[in-house]
């Protein structure tokens, strides 16, 4: 409760949060409420200017873009999450069975995260989807691989900070399992920062998926998502701007709230920037 | 030195772990690279001919092994839709690529540098919360959706910059500077935060009693030494920039390496997605080295055994 009246206290949180919220509901309930398919083609309609029929326009194919941005939230904030969840899941286990058991498993899990860091995610990203394929499901694995190495290494620095604390040598002494210690003991003490983590590599997710489908290598038409829609309204840019603007402002939008939600969690949960904090004072 | 051998030692067993997943996950691809080139229902005699004139038809270790002995001598192989020499290929579009990395961290140190010492001397008011919110919506505009706006407004409406293609410096203007914005913000929170430390450092505190002016205490005295994490950050961003110049590569239609590898993805050219994917990660591996190394060089107290 604490921690949300701090994140809430600060402007740009909060800010933040209002607008995730929105797309949120947006992605959840948006599609009842829309009037048109998102995949229903029209050629009579094609590049219709903003009305009241179209609030945003229509495509190249007549399709209403109002009603594939709604769908569109709905299929970029499940790749992000999906995508994130299932990277951090892993990363945690490896950071944990790193930071836990040091010696070879660290060395090995080690050398992994480091060669996964130092590859530009979007370049990881390409090289998943030259290996997998296009599609949906393999923007959702590149998604998870990139996501990866900044959590497992995150973890793996708590816990080896964890290893020798007293309560945590207690808790050998007394007998507990290596199962017991890492996931009552160990796992507990990297929730808040596991959030952080997540908070801001969801933005960054949905940066990556919406630049892989721009590139054609994401999710494929006529799939509604963000990027590809950009990328496909690019080549009128001069004569219909709001089909590449509207999408544009609003992959800007989503990920700047998740930085802006992630920065004040990271300022409430991190007592260590407190501290420095006051330092400064 | 005995530092700079072992560094460069050591990049011999990583660029062979390098070479051999890239070289794996190629071979991973599901699907017949033969049959892709051949056409479906070529007859099997032609196919088994052609697999023996790629050597496919050896083991997976020969076949590594003669692979990397033709990128030793320079040879990546055949692009299958051009029939060019992929390094060819790589060659002539490497230096545009490396124009707009180098541009795009250029334009980012500069200004990046500038707004976070300002940041940092303002803090916490508006100027500081200013700033802040500007690199970071720098850093969450899609590079993409960036380069069209300035596309958009500089070639389009305003006529001033050309549009698309790399023949003179002036195309490199605007995939510069989307680049350079995007990589400006990152390069602006590290300057404010590393300043922030060092001008609550003891020896600042004893320079302003010693009646030393603001201007000599901020510019000369602190920013020496809060430059040495932005070193890091510019060098892993430039990292960053060669990869991400695909984006702007495709909306600016420039001819870079980028663009090469994800055109080969799309047409499953494997013999330039290979070579693509190498030379981003020589690329890689040699700028990380480097950065480790000017760390080293403008931080005395890191000394390396």
């Amino acid at each position: 409760m604490e921690t949300l009246r701090k994140i809430l206290k600060r402007k740009t949180s909060l800010i933040g949060a209002i607008i995730l919220t929105v797309f949120f509901l947006t992605a959840l309930i948006g599609p009842f409420l829309c009037r048109y398919d998102p995949l229903q083609t029209n050629p009579k309609q094609k590049y219709a200017q903003a009305s009241s029929e179209y609030p945003l326009g229509t495509d190249y194919l007549g399709r209403d873009v109002l009603t594939r941005m709604v769908y569109g939230a709905r299929v970029s904030l499940s790749i992000s999450f999906i995508g994130v969840l299932s990277g951090a899941l892993i990363g945690v286990l490896l950071g944990l069975a790193a930071g836990y058991y040091g010696r070879w498993v660290d060395t090995l899990i080690s050398r992994l995260i480091d060669i996964l860091l130092a590859f530009p995610g979007l370049l990881l990203a390409i090289m998943i989807v030259a290996i997998l394929g296009k599609g949906i499901e393999n923007t959702i694995i590149a998604v998870s691989v990139f996501s990866i190495p900044s959590i497992a290494r995150m973890i793996r620095g708590v816990v080896i900070g964890l290893r020798e604390s007293e309560y945590l040598q207690a808790c050998k002494a007394m007998g507990a399992s290596d199962a017991r210690m890492i996931f009552s003991h160990i796992l507990p003490n990297t929730v808040s920062q596991m959030i952080v983590n997540i908070t801001l590599n969801l933005g960054t997710a949905i940066l990556t998926a919406s630049s892989l489908s721009f590139l054609g290598l994401g999710v494929q038409p006529p799939s509604p998502e963000w990027g590809a829609m950009l990328s496909s309204a690019r080549d009128v840019i001069r004569t219909y701007p709001l089909a590449s603007i509207v999408p544009g402002i609003t992959i800007t939008l989503v990920v700047l709230s998740f930085s802006m939600v992630g920065d004040g969690l990271r300022d409430a949960l991190d007592p260590k920037l407190q501290y420095r904090f006051r330092g400064n004072l | 030195m005995k530092y700079l051998l072992k560094r460069l030692l050591q990049l011999i067993p990583l660029l062979l772990v390098l070479t051999f997943v890239i070289f794996l996950s190629i071979r991973a691809v599901p699907g017949d690279p033969v049959e892709v080139m051949l056409g479906m229902g070529a007859p099997e005699n032609a196919k088994a001919a052609e697999r023996a004139r790629l050597g496919l038809d050896k083991p997976f270790i020969v076949q590594y092994f003669t692979f990397l002995g033709n990128v030793v001598r320079g040879d990546l192989g055949t692009s299958m839709s051009t029939g060019n020499k992929v390094m060819y290929e790589i060659v002539r579009r490497f230096p545009n690529t490396l124009i707009l990395a180098l541009g795009g961290t250029l334009v980012a140190a500069l200004f990046g540098i500038a707004l976070g010492v300002v940041a940092a001397v303002r803090q916490n008011k508006f100027t500081d919360n200013a700033i802040m919110v500007l690199s970071l919506l720098s850093v969450s505009t899609p590079s993409f959706f960036l380069a069209l706006l300035l596309m958009l407004l500089f070639s389009l409406y305003l006529g001033w910059l050309p549009s698309i293609g790399m023949r003179s410096w002036q195309h490199a203007i605007l995939p510069i500077v989307t680049l350079g914005t995007q990589a400006m913000g990152m390069v602006a929170r590290t300057t404010r935060s590393s300043m922030l430390d060092v001008l609550s450092q003891d020896y600042i505190r004893t320079s302003r009693s010693r009646g030393v002016s603001e201007r000599v205490i901020v510019y000369i005295h602190a920013l020496k030494n809060a430059l040495i994490p932005v070193v890091t950050v510019l060098g892993l961003r430039f990292g960053g920039l060669l990869a991400g110049a695909t984006l702007v590569e495709t909306v600016f239609t420039i001819p870079g390496l980028g663009r090469l590898m994800v055109d080969g993805v799309l047409k499953r050219d494997y013999p330039v997605v290979q070579g693509t994917m190498l030379v981003f990660a020589v690329s890689f591996v040699v700028v990380n080295t480097v950065v480790d190394l000017i760390y080293g060089m403008i931080d005395p107290r890191i000394k390396y055994e």
